[in-house]
């Protein structure tokens, strides 16, 4: 399955609203961080993820993550995960990252 | 199955995907259960990642998947220019620049992984996960 990446800017939130409907892996991952990139050069603001429908994610798309992170971190700005699967939520602990990202599940903070 | 299955693939990061599918339904075929079918599939796909990226694009990987003694074992072989796993160093979350993180993904999700890489030479990665 390929990536579907479907971002807003929410004026009442005054952030980016980002969902993300596929796998993340080495073929998306570039896309995806170019588009990351592109919406953060429009306007620098925090961002929401939405992942309830990410099927899948690897090194790469972490990867992405760490970069997006510290591009938010030099302009105080923050990243929140919402609903990640359980699988894909694994990927997070086992690598640390959900130490350092803010991860949600139905509205309630679990990490970070 | 004490029988070979090998598959090719191009050596290129969209037929990734197939080659995890794959690992998915011959893991399920042989009787593993559902966390233990995801893991095979996460720590194939960031072997197949690692090829991809120290490998030759105009050439394949080529995975072989095996039961060995009630071990699966699976190879992933690459020709490309292999890497200096001397080097390999575990990230540190803090430091992270992008590299060592599929392999310490590997690490933590099968029993064992062996790698076989020289400069030059290509690399072949052994991830085993035990049945029982």
């Amino acid at each position: 399955m390929s990536l579907s990446i479907d971002a807003k800017y929410n004026e009442t939130k005054e952030s980016w609203v980002v969902n993300l409907i596929g796998d993340l892996d080495i073929n998306s991952s570039v896309t995806l961080k170019d588009r990351l990139n592109d919406i953060l050069d429009q306007k620098e603001s925090d961002i929401e993820f939405h992942i309830s429908e990410l099927a899948y994610i690897d090194s790469t798309g972490l990867g992405v993550m760490i970069s997006l992170l510290n591009r938010l971190d030099k302009n105080e700005n923050a990243m929140v995960i919402n609903d990640p699967q359980e699988n894909v939520y694994k990927i997070f602990k086992i690598t640390g990252l959900n130490k350092v990202i803010t991860i949600r599940k139905e509205g309630e903070r679990i990490d970070g | 199955m004490t029988d070979k299955i090998s598959m090719t693939i191009p050596n290129q990061a969209q037929y990734v995907s197939i080659a995890r599918l794959t690992a998915t339904v011959i893991a399920n075929t042989l009787g593993f259960d559902i966390d233990e079918i995801e893991d095979i599939k996460v720590a194939i796909g960031e072997a197949c990642n690692n090829a991809v990226m120290h490998g030759n694009k105009s050439s394949n990987i080529t995975l072989d998947f095996q039961i060995h003694e009630g071990r699966f074992f699976v190879e992933i072989t690459d020709d490309g220019e292999g890497f200096d796993f001397e080097e390999y160093a575990e990230p540190v979350l803090e430091e992270y620049k992008g590299r060592g993180l599929g392999l310490f993904i590997i690490k933590t999700l099968m029993d064992e992984m062996i790698i076989d890489s020289g400069m030059g030479n290509g690399t072949r990665i052994t991830l085993i996960k035990n049945k029982e």
